[in-house]
Parts: C-alpha cells; sequence; structure tokens
C-alpha cells in the first residue's frame, strides 16, 4: 500500500495541471449552468458545481476500480508479473509526466476509441442539459466522466498498475480532485488559474517525472536498506504482496 | 491566452490550437469547425444538439468596427482626452492601466471573449477579466494613449463598457478577498496534500514501519506543510505580534504558539528522525482556521459589494446643452445648474429637476419602488435612475458625492464600519479568556512533564488548540456582520453599530407624525365655499394659480389644471401664504389672519388653507395628509412583537388624534416642541422603556438622539441630513416590523453562538488536558465549533 502514495500524488498534480486543457473543453459546462440563471445567483451555482464535480469523481473512481481489478487479475494470473507493474507504474508516471511537462497526445489513439463508448452515453447528457437542479447536474457529472480524454486514459493505466481495487479507486479520486480547482474556477479568475498552470507545466511535468523516478527507485533502495539492516523489514506490506 | 498565429488552427471549442494531423471537425450553425480532440467534439456536439449554440455567439468575436453607428463611437472619443485618461487611468512606467465595468456579462465564456478579442488588438498589452465583479483591467503602452477604440470594441461585442476611475476601483477590501482567497487555496491543497500522506504514516504505524518510507513521507508532508505555515497562516502571526505588542493578546496569539511550536516540534522530529510528526494537525488547523475567516469576511464584504454596485450605477458621461448645441462631457465636469439631455434608457447622471418632457423612470434600486414612476416637469429626478419613456431635459441640481446616490452609498460605508459596543466587549474579554488559557496550558504542560514527560507537548499542543476561542471571538461579529449586509438587501441602513442590538429590545416605539406615518404630501379633501358668487372650480383654479410658483409643502395638493389664469404682482408671505392680482382683483391664500378675516373654527383633524380676495373670505379647503402604505399592518405587527406604540406631533390635537385613532395609537402626544418629545422619551425611558424613535429628524435631531435607537424613513434631499441610527429607504413603513424581527434573531444567534461556544470549551478543555484528545482531533474539534458559529451566522443572510 505505501507505494500508493507517489501514484496517488502524481495523479493529483497531473489532474491540478492538466486541467488546464479541462478548461477551455469543460470550463464551459458552467457556462451552461449559468444559462439559465443570472450572474447574480452565482452563489447558487455552487452546490450545483459541486454535485456535478462529485458525478464526475464518482465516474473516473467507478472506472478506476475496473481497470484495477483488471490489472489484478492479470497480475494474479501470472505469478511474475508483479516487479514488472510496479516497475511500468513508475515508467507510467515519468511518462505522464513528460507528456504534461511537453504537452505530448500519447494517447490520441485511445481517445478515439472513447469517442465510441461516448456516442453510446451522450443522448443521456441530452436529456440533463440546461442544468437546473442538484440532481441533475450530479448526473451531468456522472456522464461527464465518461468523455473521450487522453488525460483520463493515462492516469487510468496508472490506476491499473496498481492491481488493487481500492488502490484505483483512489486514484482516479486524487485525479479527479486535482481536476475540482480548474472545474469550479469560475469563481475565482478562471483565466488567471489557466495562466498560472500553463506557466507551471513545464516544472511540475518534471517533478512528476522525479516522483516516477523515486517509485522506481523506492523497491531498489529498500532492497539495499533490507539487507543492511538483517531482515529487520520483515513485516513490510510491500515486500510481500 | 491565444497568440495570433495564422497557421495554427484553433479548437472551435476550447481555443487551444489544433495539433497538425488532425482533422476533426464539428458542423456548427451550417459550417464545419474545426476541434483539436474527440473530447472538445464531443462536448461540441452536446452544445449544439441541446440548442444551446447560444454560448458560442456569446463567445464569437465580430469584426471590430462594423455596424456601429457613427454617433455613439464619438461617445468614446471623449475618453481620448489628456484630463480623461488621467481621470481614469492609472500610470506604471510607461504603460498605462484602466479598469472597465463592463455590463451585460454573462458568465466565463463572456470573460473569455473579452480577453481574447481586446488582446488581440493592436496596442493591448494585457487583458484580465474578473467574471464576478465584471471588471476589465487593461494595460496599453502610455504612448498608445487610445482608450476609445478599446472601448467601441467592447461595445461591438454587445457590452457596456464604464472606464472606473482609480479611486472607485482600488478598493481595499479586494485586495483583502483576493490575498485571502490566496491563502485559503495554499491551505486547503496542502491539507489535502499532508492529510494523504499521514493516512500513509498512520496506516504504516498498524502496519509496521518502514523507515525509510517513513522518512520519505515526513519530508514531502515538511515541504507541503511549509508554504501553508509561512504564507497561509502568517495573518495569525502577524496579528498575535500586534496583540502582544499592545499588551493586549487576542485569539491568535494561543493559535500562533500551537502552529508555531507543533511545527517546529514536527521539523526537529522529522530531521532526528524522532518519535512523531503533527503536520496533518498544523495545516488542517490553519485550513479550517483561515476557512472560518474567509466566510467571516465574506459576510463582512457583501454589503460592500452592494455599495459597489451603486456607484456603478452613474454613467461616465451626460449630454449637456450649451447653447443649443449638445456636449458629452465626463460626469464628474457637470455643476449645479447645468442644463443635460437624457435619452430615453439612459441613466440619468445627477440629481436634478426635470425641465423638459415627460417620462417615466425607474428607481428601483434607490428607493426600492419596483414600478416605475411618472415625472413631469418640476419633479425631482435622482442620480443613478434610469430613464425610460423618453428623451428629456433636466437641469442639475446636485452632483457627485451630494447625490441620493452619494449619500446612501456613503451611508453603507458608514454602516460597514460602524462596530458594535458588544463586539468590542467582546474583543475585551476574548483578552483576559487568552490569558486564562495559556495560565491553564502552562499548568497543564507542567503537570505532564513531571508525570509522563513523553506526552506533555502532544497534549499541551492539543489544550492549546483545542480550547483557541476562535468561536467565541467570532460569535458576535459573524452576526452582526451577516445581519448589517442582509438589513441592507431588505432596504435598512444600518448606520450605528449598536442600532440592531438596542432595537432588539425595543419596547416601545415612539412615531412622528408628518413624513413619518403620512407621506407628507397633503391633498384636498374637502372645498367649503362661503361666497356664493364663486364656484368651487373658480376656487380650485385660483388656489391652484396662486400655489403654482410656490415651494411650500401645502402647494403641491393643489393639482394643476389645464389653464391657469394669469397671476400678476406675485408674493409669498412667509409663514403666511400667497398673494397676487388675477383679473384686477387682490387674491390670498394662506391661514386665517392672512386672509384678514375672522378664523373660522379650525379645530378639526385636518389642516385648513384659506382663500380671500380683497380681505373677505371666500372659501377654505380642508388639506390632509396621506397614510404611507401599510401603516396600519406595520403598527399591528409592532404590538404583536410587544413594541408599544406612540405618536408624538407638533400638530394640533384634532390632526394628530385623528390619525392616532385611525391606527389604534393609545399614546399620543400633541402640539410638542422638540423638548417636549425629547421630555416625553426620557420620561419613558425612565419607565423602563426601550424606545425606539422613528422620524425624519430633519428639525428633531436631539430627539433622535435621545432615544435609544432611531429610525428614519427618508429618501430624496433628506437622506443627507439625517442623523438616525437605521435609515429607511422606500415609501413603506413595513421594513419596520422586519427590522425588529431582524435584530431580535440576531441577539438570539449570537446567544445561541456564546452559549455554544462556552459549552464547547468547557467540555472541550477537560478531556483535552486529560490527555484524551490527539492533536488533529483537537484540530477539528475547534475547527468544526468555529464553522457552527459561522454558518450559524450566516443564516442571518436567509432570514425574510
Amino acid at each position: 500500500m505505501t507505494e500508493l502514495w507517489p501514484v496517488l500524488t502524481a495523479a493529483f498534480i497531473t489532474g491540478f495541471l492538466g486541467s488546464a486543457h479541462c478548461f477551455g473543453m469543460c470550463g464551459g459546462i458552467s457556462g451552461l449552468f449559468a444559462v439559465n440563471a443570472s450572474i447574480a445567483s452565482l452563489r447558487s451555482q455552487f452546490p450545483k458545481a459541486i454535485a456535478y464535480n462529485t458525478g464526475r469523481i464518482l465516474s473516473y473512481a467507478f472506472l478506476g476500480v475496473v481497470v484495477a481489478v483488471l490489472g489484478k487479475t492479470a497480475v494474479d494470473s501470472i505469478p511474475d508479473l508483479m516487479a514488472p507493474v510496479r516497475l511500468a507504474s513508475g515508467l507510467l508516471i515519468v511518462l505522464v509526466g513528460l507528456q504534461l511537462a511537453f504537452g505530448w497526445r500519447i494517447l490520441a489513439p485511445l481517445e478515439n476509441a472513447g469517442a465510441r463508448l461516448w456516442k453510446r452515453i451522450a443522448p443521456a447528457a441530452k436529456s440533463l442539459v440546461p442544468v437546473n437542479s442538484i440532481p441533475q447536474a450530479f448526473g451531468l457529472g456522472l456522464i461527464w466522466g465518461w468523455l473521450p480524454c487522453g488525460l483520463v486514459y493515462s492516469v487510468l493505466l496508472l490506476a491499473a498498475t496498481t492491481a488493487e481495487p481500492g488502490g484505483g479507486g483512489l486514484v482516479m479520486i486524487a485525479f479527479g480532485l486535482g481536476t475540482m480547482p480548474a472545474m469550479v474556477a469560475t469563481g475565482v479568475s478562471a483565466s488567471k488559474l489557466a495562466q498560472f498552470m500553463s506557466g507551471k507545466r513545464m516544472g511540475a511535468g518534471l517533478l512528476i517525472v522525479l516522483l516516477g523516478l523515486a517509485t522506481i527507485a523506492m523497491p531498489v533502495m529498500k532492497l539495499a536498506g533490507t539487507q543492511g539492516h538483517g531482515g529487520h523489514n520483515m513485516s513490510s506490506q510491500t515486500m510481500e504482496s | 491566452m491565444m497568440t495570433g498565429d495564422k497557421n495554427h488552427k484553433t479548437c472551435f471549442h476550447c481555443a487551444l490550437p489544433v495539433p497538425t494531423g488532425c482533422e476533426l471537425t464539428v458542423q456548427i450553425e451550417e459550417e464545419q469547425r474545426p476541434v483539436c480532440c474527440p473530447g472538445c467534439k464531443a462536448v461540441a456536439e452536446l452544445i449544439r444538439d441541446t440548442g444551446l449554440s447560444r454560448y458560442y455567439d456569446l463567445r464569437d468575436a465580430p469584426e471590430p468596427g462594423v455596424g456601429r453607428p457613427p454617433e455613439e463611437a464619438a461617445e468614446w472619443k471623449v475618453f481620448d482626452s489628456p484630463e480623461m485618461l488621467d481621470a481614469f487611468t492609472e500610470s506604471h512606467d510607461d504603460m498605462r492601466e484602466a479598469t472597465i465595468y463592463v455590463g451585460g456579462m454573462y458568465c466565463s465564456a463572456c470573460s473569455w471573449l473579452i480577453e481574447t478579442t481586446l488582446g488581440k488588438q493592436p496596442g493591448v498589452a494585457s487583458a484580465e477579466v474578473n467574471p464576478i465583479t465584471h471588471r476589465l483591467r487593461l494595460r496599453f503602452p502610455a504612448r498608445e494613449a487610445s482608450l476609445s477604440s478599446h472601448l467601441a470594441t467592447l461595445a461591438d461585442l454587445g457590452y457596456q463598457p464604464q472606464p472606473l476611475s482609480p479611486e472607485s476601483t482600488v478598493r481595499p477590501e479586494v485586495t483583502e478577498q483576493r490575498t485571502a482567497l490566496k491563502r485559503l487555496l495554499v491551505a486547503s491543497l496542502g491539507m489535502m496534500q499532508v492529510m494523504m500522506f499521514a493516512v500513509g504514516l498512520y496506516s504504516m504505524d498498524f502496519q509496521g514501519i518502514d523507515p525509510d518510507m517513513q522518512h520519505f513521507l515526513r519530508l514531502v508532508s515538511f515541504f507541503v506543510t511549509t508554504p501553508v505555515v509561512f504564507y497561509a497562516a502568517r495573518p495569525f502571526f502577524t496579528s498575535a505580534w500586534r496583540g502582544v505588542a499592545r499588551r493586549k493578546p487576542g485569539m491568535d496569539l494561543p493559535v500562533s504558539i500551537a502552529v508555531g511550536s507543533a511545527y517546529v516540534a514536527s521539523v526537529y522530529a522529522t530531521f532526528t528522525r524522532g518519535e512523531a510528526v503533527w503536520f496533518d494537525s498544523v495545516t488542517m488547523f490553519v485550513f479550517f482556521l483561515t476557512l472560518g475567516r474567509f466566510l467571516e469576511m465574506r459576510a463582512r464584504h457583501r454589503s460592500i459589494d452592494r455599495s459597489a454596485a451603486l456607484s456603478s450605477l452613474l454613467p461616465n458621461t451626460a449630454t449637456r446643452i450649451d447653447n443649443e448645441a449638445h456636449v458629452v462631457v465626463p460626469v464628474s465636469q457637470l455643476t449645479t445648474g447645468d442644463h443635460v439631455l437624457i435619452r430615453a434608457g439612459e441613466a440619468i447622471p445627477a440629481d436634478g429637476v426635470l425641465a423638459s418632457g415627460a417620462t417615466s423612470v425607474d428607481e428601483a434600486l434607490l428607493t426600492g419602488e419596483a414600478t416605475p414612476q411618472t415625472k413631469v416637469v418640476g419633479d425631482e429626478l435622482s442620480a443613478g435612475s434610469v430613464n425610460l419613456d423618453s428623451m428629456i431635459e433636466m437641469t442639475v441640481t446636485s452632483t457627485g458625492g451630494d447625490t441620493t446616490l452619494g449619500t446612501i452609498s456613503r451611508l453603507s460605508e458608514r454602516a460597514r464600519y460602524a462596530r458594535p459596543a458588544f463586539v468590542t466587549l467582546a474583543d475585551k474579554i476574548a483578552s483576559y479568556i487568552v490569558v486564562a488559557l495559556l495560565v491553564v496550558a502552562t499548568g497543564v504542560a507542567t503537570f505532564w512533564y513531571f508525570n509522563d514527560p513523553d506526552r506533555a507537548f502532544v497534549i499541551t499542543l492539543s489544550v492549546l488548540v483545542v480550547t483557541c476561542p476562535c468561536a467565541l471571538a467570532l460569535a458576535t461579529p459573524a452576526a452582526f456582520a451577516a445581519a448589517g449586509s442582509r438589513l441592507s438587501q431588505l432596504r435598512l441602513l444600518v448606520t450605528n453599530g449598536n442600532a440592531i442590538e438596542a432595537l432588539s429590545r425595543a419596547t416601545l416605539a415612539v412615531f412622528d407624525k408628518t413624513g413619518t406615518l403620512t407621506i407628507g404630501l397633503p391633498r384636498i379633501t374637502a372645498v367649503f365655499v362661503t361666497d356664493n358668487a364663486w364656484t368651487e372650480k373658480d376656487c380650485r383654479v385660483i388656489a391652484a394659480a396662486l400655489e403654482h410658483a410656490s415651494t411650500h409643502p401645502l402647494a403641491r395638493a393643489f393639482a394643476l389644471p389645464d389653464e391657469l389664469p394669469v397671476v400678476t404682482s406675485h408674493e409669498i408671505v412667509v409663514g403666511e401664504g400667497v398673494r397676487g392680482i388675477i383679473h384686477g382683483r387682490e387674491w390670498r391664500l394662506g391661514n386665517a389672519s392672512f386672509i384678514g378675516g375672522v378664523a373660522e373654527a379650525n379645530d378639526s383633524a385636518a389642516t385648513h388653507v384659506f382663500l380671500g380676495v380683497d380681505e373677505n373670505v371666500v372659501a377654505w379647503f380642508e388639506l390632509e395628509d396621506e397614510l404611507r402604505p401599510n401603516v396600519a399592518q406595520t403598527l399591528e405587527n409592532l404590538r404583536g412583537h410587544g413594541v408599544g406604540t406612540a405618536l408624538v406631533s407638533g400638530d394640533n390635537r384634532a390632526a394628530v388624534e385623528s390619525v392616532a385613532s385611525r391606527l389604534a395609537i393609545d399614546d399620543v402626544y400633541y402640539e410638542c416642541t422638540p423638548e417636549d418629545k425629547l421630555a416625553i422619551i426620557e420620561a419613558a425611558q425612565k419607565r423602563g422603556e426601550k424606545v425606539v424613535m422613528i422620524g425624519d429628524g430633519i428639525n428633531d435631531a436631539p430627539v433622535l438622539a435621545g432615544a435609544d435607537t432611531s429610525i428614519a424613513p427618508a429618501h430624496g434631499a433628506l437622506l443627507a441630513q439625517t442623523s438616525a441610527d437605521v435609515i429607511m429607504l422606500g415609501d413603506s413603513l413595513s421594513p419596520l416590523t422586519t427590522a425588529v424581527e431582524m435584530s431580535r434573531k440576531t441577539m438570539r444567534i449570537v446567544r445561541q453562538n456564546l452559549a455554544w461556544a462556552i459549552v464547547y470549551n468547557a467540555l472541550a478543555l477537560p478531556l483535552a488536558a486529560a490527555g484524551y484528545v490527539p492533536p488533529w482531533a483537537a484540530a477539528i474539534g475547534m475547527s468544526a465549533s468555529s464553522l457552527i458559529v459561522v454558518l450559524n451566522a450566516l443564516r442571518l443572510n436567509r432570514f425574510e
């Protein structure tokens, strides 16, 4: 479980900074909320924004659990897969960081596949717009979580490598929480946040890369530590599971 | 921000560049638009299919300068003159910065549209829009020196731009709020992160500790906590230090000690690989404290937003008529006596008198009166109201801060700084409580040091955190702030901090008559013709002709017929009446002695005005002042709340008793001088009554001051002169009941808050001192307690 933390952090930061893209794309959703409301009642939009985001994050979490179960199945059925999967997890974090830092779109092909799935889901969204109530906002959020998005897919891969249903869900929740500021930012100066984030992408991307490298290095360090302390760490869960 | 790079297509939906090789498009309104990714395509299709394409219209930038009537473009040229540039921009080095209020914004799509469009214009360094306050900050090089083209562009986009002068924009509370929000953001992100690590650390405590992992997590927690302590929590440290320096320790002192010592101890433990760290408690404590302060500040600022909205009602320019020529001038250049032209749909730039034309105006924001008010020549017009129907000309009577609008803004400002004695007292007590807490904490530390030195620090920390008297310190100010802002929304301006408390205890409401219970505009209820040579109609016409030029309040009772006979040698005799020559005979209108005849019986309820010709009484008019709408109901409601009613007036007995009997008022005092009124109030106070005086207070300021609290129904010119504690805008008296209910509810909430704070502390302190409360639980307990208090206070905002 301990190795979950770098993954969660990476997911969170990816969500936070990656959501600069969501601004243009999904920030308009707050616009949809506001279509039937005057700007004066912006405060009353806030509960809807929260409901919408809760729905969205729930969908992410669901997806996270599903891929993590797949991951677990794979790991359980192939005995020696655990170590490579851990390594892959670290490499993926590095990849996600690079993607963020340099604006790569590695998973674009997956987006097209996701778009086909979305076509089946979209009709449900149509009945929920414009959003006039909190349940509608929640419903829209649930559906929005399925929007084809390369960023979500990269973090989903990360979630799969946890090979723990709970861990996968947590990774996606951390990611979702990271995207929250951008999604509720109409209340704050949205453009400022966007500027802030686009300015920090390079640095944050590299930070995630470091986090990924640390994740890869951790088992190695631990191995060294275990030998050094003469089995002091026998109870460590990570080495056994 | 978008670049003007022509080689790249930009995504129709999210405005980011479309990556090369991406051929995705979406059809919106008969056209194929490029999009950057399947996600954007999906959203754009959804928006289209739900019929919300208008969303894109709001963002679409039309070609600048197209379809713009030339005379309107000229209007903006005013802003290019050097004086105007100086008045509406600030210079920084070689840049100028203008703040422009953008009317007609809907949502963030609008701010995006404005920023992108203006950002692409030549000569614009940066354009930032705050979607909440609808303000655009525009920076451009000083040598470009043209504001008009940007304003014209904004108008082209369909918005109503209004440059704001720097005085009106550099509002301290905006900066305050922005900083507070940043601190809150830092604290919340920091808390989320550290909590995540903390769960890891705690789970390791149970699963067995992996020292390297633990050290790693502690290190990361340290990095995240540091900005939370040094940035987000800085106000607590500075305020604590200020308190210590002034020898008046505030509630921030124990907070600072707790945060500071927990942080230092944790850092020490991190680098020495010690027993435990408290980064989670520190960040959580700081986050909840910051959140509580932020909510409290929002409550305080809400009323300011309103007064800022008021000042934005004024237009920036006015059309002045100089010898038949129409000149567009900045409103600040208008002076008393100017003639201005106001087109339909324009806001009225200053207070004035309608000089020609007739129209209706919307005064909703000034008086709360929702129906448009009809205005004819001679009627008063207020700055900030909107001319609805037709073009009019107005003679300016007052400008700027002297207008009704200016006065309301000033009063709102005064209301903001009003600090109830109650709150000051609470602050004083808090000071003693803080000292007491520090003593207790020292005692606890000493006890545990000798009994269980390992736990002494943790327990003392918990005691400090759990007993933080934040709830106590927030209990009253938060409630008063929320009440004040809600009352101002209900068109009651509280200008004295003690008014709410005094009002909640009121047992007797003393009313003035004229202008308070009545509207102050008399009307003719009967005409008695005593000389058969004249008809009633003749008398009315002659009286109207005589009063036509008079400014006496009674004059307005004589409505103008279509045709007036010519009056010559017209003369007003102050205190007596008017006289003038009509068709060769001298007519007089006024009191009985002025006419020269013997006084008729004048003991009835109404005011009498006599009309005479050649010193003979011809007729007399009975005038009565109309009651304000809903007066009876309001008084009934007040009595229902246990507030007695009394009427004091300078008028004659019959007039006063007539009103009193219609309203079922028991205590009636007539023919009172201001000294009498004051004596009546003081007598009531001696009997133990808490007196609220309701009167316009123009002539009897000492009476208002003598009462426990005072309320003045006021508008127009009266506003500036009133010295009342609470000012009611608008015509109805019914807000009075609301004020009483609201004040009682406020005091109830204050008492609930105080009771809660005391009970909480009484329970939490012993538990913490006994060592049953870990620091993180202490942080949650204390925060929950203050949040409860603030949220309880915020309920007042919902008061109907």
